[in-house]
């Protein structure tokens, strides 16, 4: 199917290229200091100064969202890199070595599987700490056994087909049928998961920050900003709302670039 | 007239392209007759049945008239067309397996006709030719009494037990009491006509046969009308009166079934005829050196078993096998489908590691050409990647290995354009030619064809098999070709040898 | 009936490996029990003294023997926090809230992911199609918390339907408990409700082109009849599977929404005990949860067994 035709996969794009682009000039330039307090801006609503309004320090809620964003990016691509090219790697030995390396590795992936990721995230948490790296390694942990269950599975399907037969007869070395002649058709559900992966590490990061085990101050957090505005519902539901927005439009962009991945055959 | 079909037209609308399957059809049928229509993959003749049925997919629009006992069929709604559903016309399907509801026993699932289509009471008896009164009536039967018609219909298509796999699950079943169960719940409104869809196509030879007599018989017993849709002219000639040749959408032939077969008009024909009738290639026993000399072999696979602490089983394919393929000889191996074939070409290629005995080649790496011509390429891969590949393992400059590779195409006379297409792209035939390419493209003067024509139409197979004796000969290759198809192997094949002679005793 | 027996043999495994796991998990831990009793300012001598007092100084094996005799029997030791509170009645206090919140929430899911599901499966005109997948993929993808926040300004401080932080547990007045965990209840009911209407959906219409629903249509059955009589029990059979993922992520989800509307549950206990690095309440609420995950999982798989008959016992 041609990119056209897939209306998702570009809608997706479009969203979740706009929310990177905020969030990367976010680190260098926001219209507003994010640090700066001025109490007589606190808790102004919406208006063309401050679009978003402000906090109860008199923050610009703009520029603390596009911050915000930047970590959460920074949180879930590093997350997903780590945990696929782990993941991808020794789901590939398992499934092409085969035996008791292979039973060991998806035993222990299914006891890791079972347990939803935010009540593991939280115990390796409880031992590593809180803080932006520590939540990168727990959550990038926490996706090995998804990408290793996924790769290894495309694997065992590819490796006995018969053109990986046919590379062993033309005299293709081990590397080459993995890397050149397997690879490139596992590539599109690895990817497709990766997404979905992305959005569960964003929606784990905001998770954990909103009970305050996450990124700690000075990084910018969206889940710490919804924590700090539940005390302020009442003055300025603004202040909840527009973190809260801006995780949901971020995670329906990368669900539609993933449902658009799918559709190309 | 039974069945009256004029001017039949249906076309599939995607959003690329559309096509025409059944481009202007018009044919009858008689009452008690069985019909074949024959043609191969593409040719529209499932696609007639599918009509009348109201079962075409909702991309395909059609027109044109199928009357059926006078009442045209096309135009009915969907709720008109239902009531005959089931009840006058039925159909048996390719795949017994997944034509089952797997979650439903068979018993309930055949039981089912009858809860569809109550009938009125004046509308009761029909008389079989025969002469015994079949009863059509089921109005308002009790539980008790459908149960005991199903198990009379069970009986009367000649399922064992019954009662017990009246309880049965579809995946309980095998293959061949599947599709006795579909015939019977095909007949359980005692049908006008049965539309039987390469009903044994599914099934393993022996079995295949077996459900061809029944429905001969059910033609003969109870006088109910089949048309049957094949790719397999085998099939047509053993089991129907009259028969009907379809080609890309329009009948090429028609006639009784001996009249085709005798006297057929059409060149389309004809080449279907011609590729199962025996012919036998003219050679001289070749003498000479050997190209591959194979001594005392035994193959066998490792099964693990499933309970703890049970030793593996091993399961012996063959056992003490001989044999040599000279240089510049066709040797033919021929074995059953699921006779482990497979296994001993994988074991001479030095794929499959279980066995014992001696294989030398006397020739550079041995290349394969597989049965499936669309797994043995790599779907994510343009041909020409595909086919580059061995000269890049061989260290050939970019621009000779661009050379060799048009070169090759020519050979197994591909265009050049497609090079640049990916394998989904091409047919069967043509991928089977490319896979022929890559197995000589490595320069190797010694090929094992591993059924490299079964799994195309016959007169694809026609083709392919004239290319591959144009190379042998051309290029003075020894092949050993595997196949279960004596007809094939004898057509291509110098020598002969068969697995039976060295299969296990048990 | 060996099957059952084999299945629960495996069960207990698991169980015992995860207890290793997380002992062992939590001793090789740098702030052990002594330090976080007496203060990293304690002396030396002194955190010795009660290392020697709590056995912490014996070999792991040994102490994990003693620790799992003890938590057999329902014993894991005192908080660290609360001095003289044992594990056990912290857990058991709150144990109630949480899983009438999971009850609730699992009732949600399964009453309304079903028949929108088949609505949704249903919708044929492209519009109706993406109106639908779209509501989804955005309810899909609100994190349970933000959707609990949102939740507490409307019902809580615009109308007033309940009020957050008064909370009435179900021992004493079993309906105002109801009444008021059916708020966080949406909160992590609802996007599981998309996820589930999705998986269902994409199902029905993964059954809806395979060969049996021709043979149900050639049958001669109606529209209905195919759908309800062939198509939905064989579309529900995965289902059975994706609801014990669905019942693991209420639990999780449920720790984080109890912490938002102050449900006095679980969750909220593990969150104090892993911000004060009260180590025998995480330790013990994780086998808990462990415990509970592993049971749902035979619990499915038991169903599963029952409901496909290619499943062999």
């Amino acid at each position: 199917m041609k990119i056209k035709n897939n209306p998702s996969l570009i809608i997706g794009i479009i969203i979740t290229g706009l929310i990177l682009l905020m969030a990367i000039v976010g680190l260098f330039w926001t219209p507003y200091s994010t640090t700066q307090m001025d109490i007589s801006l606190k808790f102004a609503p919406p208006s063309f100064a401050h679009i978003f309004g402000c906090d109860n320090f008199g923050r610009d809620i703009f520029s603390r969202v596009m911050q915000g964003a930047g970590t959460t990016f920074l949180v879930s691509l590093s997350t997903i890199a780590f945990g696929m090219v782990t993941g991808t790697i020794i789901g590939f030995l398992a499934g092409y070595s085969g035996g008791w390396l292979d039973e060991v590795i998806m035993r222990a992936n299914d006891v890791i599987n079972a347990f939803p990721s935010l009540l593991l995230a939280l115990v390796f948490v409880s031992f590593l700490g809180s803080g932006l790296l520590n939540i990168i390694l727990a959550l990038g942990i926490l996706f090995i056994p998804s990408f290793a269950r996924i790769a290894r599975s495309e694997m065992l399907r590819l490796k006995g087909m018969q053109f990986v037969q046919s590379a062993v007869l033309i005299g293709d070395s081990r590397g080459r049928i993995i890397f050149s002649q397997i690879l490139p058709n596992a590539y599109i559900s690895i990817l497709s998961s990766a997404a979905v992966g992305f959005n569960n590490a964003v929606i784990a990061e905001a998770g954990l920050s909103y009970l305050g085990l996450g990124v700690q101050p000075p990084d910018a957090s969206l889940g710490r900003m919804i924590n700090e505005a539940g005390s302020f519902l009442m003055q300025a539901p603004w202040y909840a709302i527009f973190p809260g927005v801006a995780i949901i439009v971020l995670v329906l962009g990368v669900a539609l670039i993933s449902d658009g991945v799918s559709k190309i055959d | 007239m039974l069945l009256k079909v004029e001017d039949l037209k249906v076309q599939y609308n995607t959003a690329e392209k559309t096509s025409y399957a059944v481009k202007g059809v018009s044919f009858e049928m008689e009452r008690g007759e069985i019909l074949g229509i024959v043609g191969e993959s593409g040719s529209g003749k499932s696609t007639l049945g599918l009509t009348m049925m109201g079962l075409l997919p909702s991309h395909a629009s059609y027109s044109g008239h199928v009357y059926f006992q006078g009442r045209d069929v096309i135009p009915m709604s969907f709720e008109e067309l239902r009531q005959i559903k089931g009840d006058e016309i039925s159909v048996v399907f390719q795949e017994p397996m997944t034509s089952l509801n797997p979650l439903i026993k068979v018993g309930k699932q055949v039981e089912e006709m009858l809860l569809l289509h109550l009938k009125d009471k004046d509308d009761a008896m029909t008389e079989a030719p025969d002469g015994t009164k079949l009863n059509r009536h089921h109005e308002k039967l009790s539980k008790e009494e459908r149960k005991k018609r199903v198990l009379e219909m069970f009986e009367a298509v000649e399922l064992p037990k019954p009662e017990e796999t009246y309880k049965k699950y579809p995946h309980e079943l095998s293959g061949g009491m599947q599709q006795r169960v579909m015939i019977a719940m095909a007949l359980m409104c005692e049908p006008e006509i049965l539309i039987a869809d390469e009903p044994t196509t599914a099934l393993d030879a022996d079995i295949q046969d077996q459900i061809l007599d029944l429905l001969k018989s059910i033609n003969a017993k109870r006088g109910t009308s089949i048309m049957l849709v094949s790719h397999d002219l085998r099939v047509i000639r053993r089991v129907c009166h009259k028969a009907i040749v379809m080609y890309k959408g329009e009948i090429v032939e028609r006639g009784t079934v001996e009249d085709i077969f005798e006297h057929p008009q059409d060149p389309y024909t004809k080449s279907l005829i011609a590729a199962i009738t025996d012919e036998k290639k003219n050679s001289n026993p070749i003498e000479g050196e050997a190209a591959l000399e194979v001594k005392d072999l035994s193959v066998y696979y490792v099964k693990k078993s499933e309970k703890l602490g049970e030793k593996p089983k091993k399961n012996v394919i063959c056992k003490g096998m001989t044999f040599d393929v000279k240089k510049g000889e066709i040797l033919g191996l021929v074995g059953k489908s699921g006779s482990g074939k497979s296994s001993i070409s994988r074991a001479i290629l030095g794929l499959h590691k279980d066995y014992t005995g001696e294989i030398i080649h006397h020739t550079d790496k041995p290349q394969m050409i597989f049965q499936d011509s669309a797994a043995s390429l790599n779907p994510a891969r343009k041909i020409g990647w595909i086919l580059e590949e061995p000269l890049k393992n061989k260290k050939v400059e970019p621009a000779e290995r661009k050379r060799l590779v048009k070169e090759m195409m020519e050979r197994v006379e591909l265009p050049e354009e497609f090079l640049d297409r990916y394998p989904r792209q091409l047919s069967g035939g043509q991928k089977q030619r490319v896979n022929i390419a890559l197995a000589l493209m490595s320069g190797s003067k010694f090929i094992i064809a591993d059924e490299p024509v079964s799994a195309l139409d016959v007169s694809i197979q026609e083709q392919i098999i004239e290319l591959l004796l144009k190379l042998q000969k051309d290029l003075d290759l020894s092949m050993l070709f595997i196949s279960h198809d004596r007809a094939v192997v004898e057509r291509i094949c110098d020598r002969v040898i068969h697995m039976e002679d060295w299969k296990p005793v048990s | 009936m060996k099957y059952i027996l084999k299945k629960i043999l495996t069960l207990i495994i698991a169980l015992l490996v995860i207890s290793i796991i997380v002992f062992i998990a939590f001793s090789v831990l740098p702030a052990d029990a002594a330090i976080s009793k007496l203060g990293t300012d304690a002396t030396p001598e002194r955190i010795e003294a009660l290392r020697e007092q709590l056995g912490l100084n014996r070999p792991v094996l040994e102490r994990y023997f003693w620790w799992l005799a003890n938590a057999v029997r329902g014993n894991f030791g005192e908080s660290f926090q609360y001095t003289g509170v044992s594990v056990t009645s912290l857990i058991a206090s709150r144990l109630g809230n949480s899983a009438l919140l999971s009850l609730i929430s699992f009732v949600m899911v399964v009453v309304f992911s079903i028949p929108i599901g088949i609505f949704s499966a249903k919708r044929k005109s492209f519009l109706g199609r993406g109106a639908m997948t779209t509501v989804t993929q955005i309810t899909m993808g609100i994190p349970s918390f933000f959707l609990g926040v949102l939740l507490t300004y409307l019902f809580s401080l615009v109308l007033h339907w309940f009020y957050i932080g008064r909370y009435t547990p179900p021992s004493e007045n079993f309906l105002a408990a109801c009444g008021y965990l059916v708020f966080p209840a949406i909160a992590i009911a609802l996007p599981k409700i998309a996820m589930t209407v999705k998986f269902l959906a994409t199902s029905i219409r993964s059954e809806l082109h395979k060969d049996y629903v021709r043979t149900a249509y050639a049958k001669g059955n109606t529209r209905n009849g195919v759908f309800y009589g062939h198509v939905l029990k064989n579309s529900l059979v995965p289902v059975i599977t994706f609801m014990g993922i669905i019942v693991a992520e209420i639990v999780a989800g449920s720790i984080i929404v109890e912490k938002v509307f102050s449900v006095p549950g679980i969750g909220t206990l593990l969150i104090t005990a892993i911000t004060n690095r009260d180590y025998p309440v995480v330790e013990a609420v994780v086998l808990l949860i462990a415990f509970f995950i592993i049971a749902i999982n035979f619990v499915v798989d038991m169903i599963y067994q029952a409901v496909d008959p290619r499943v062999k016992l």
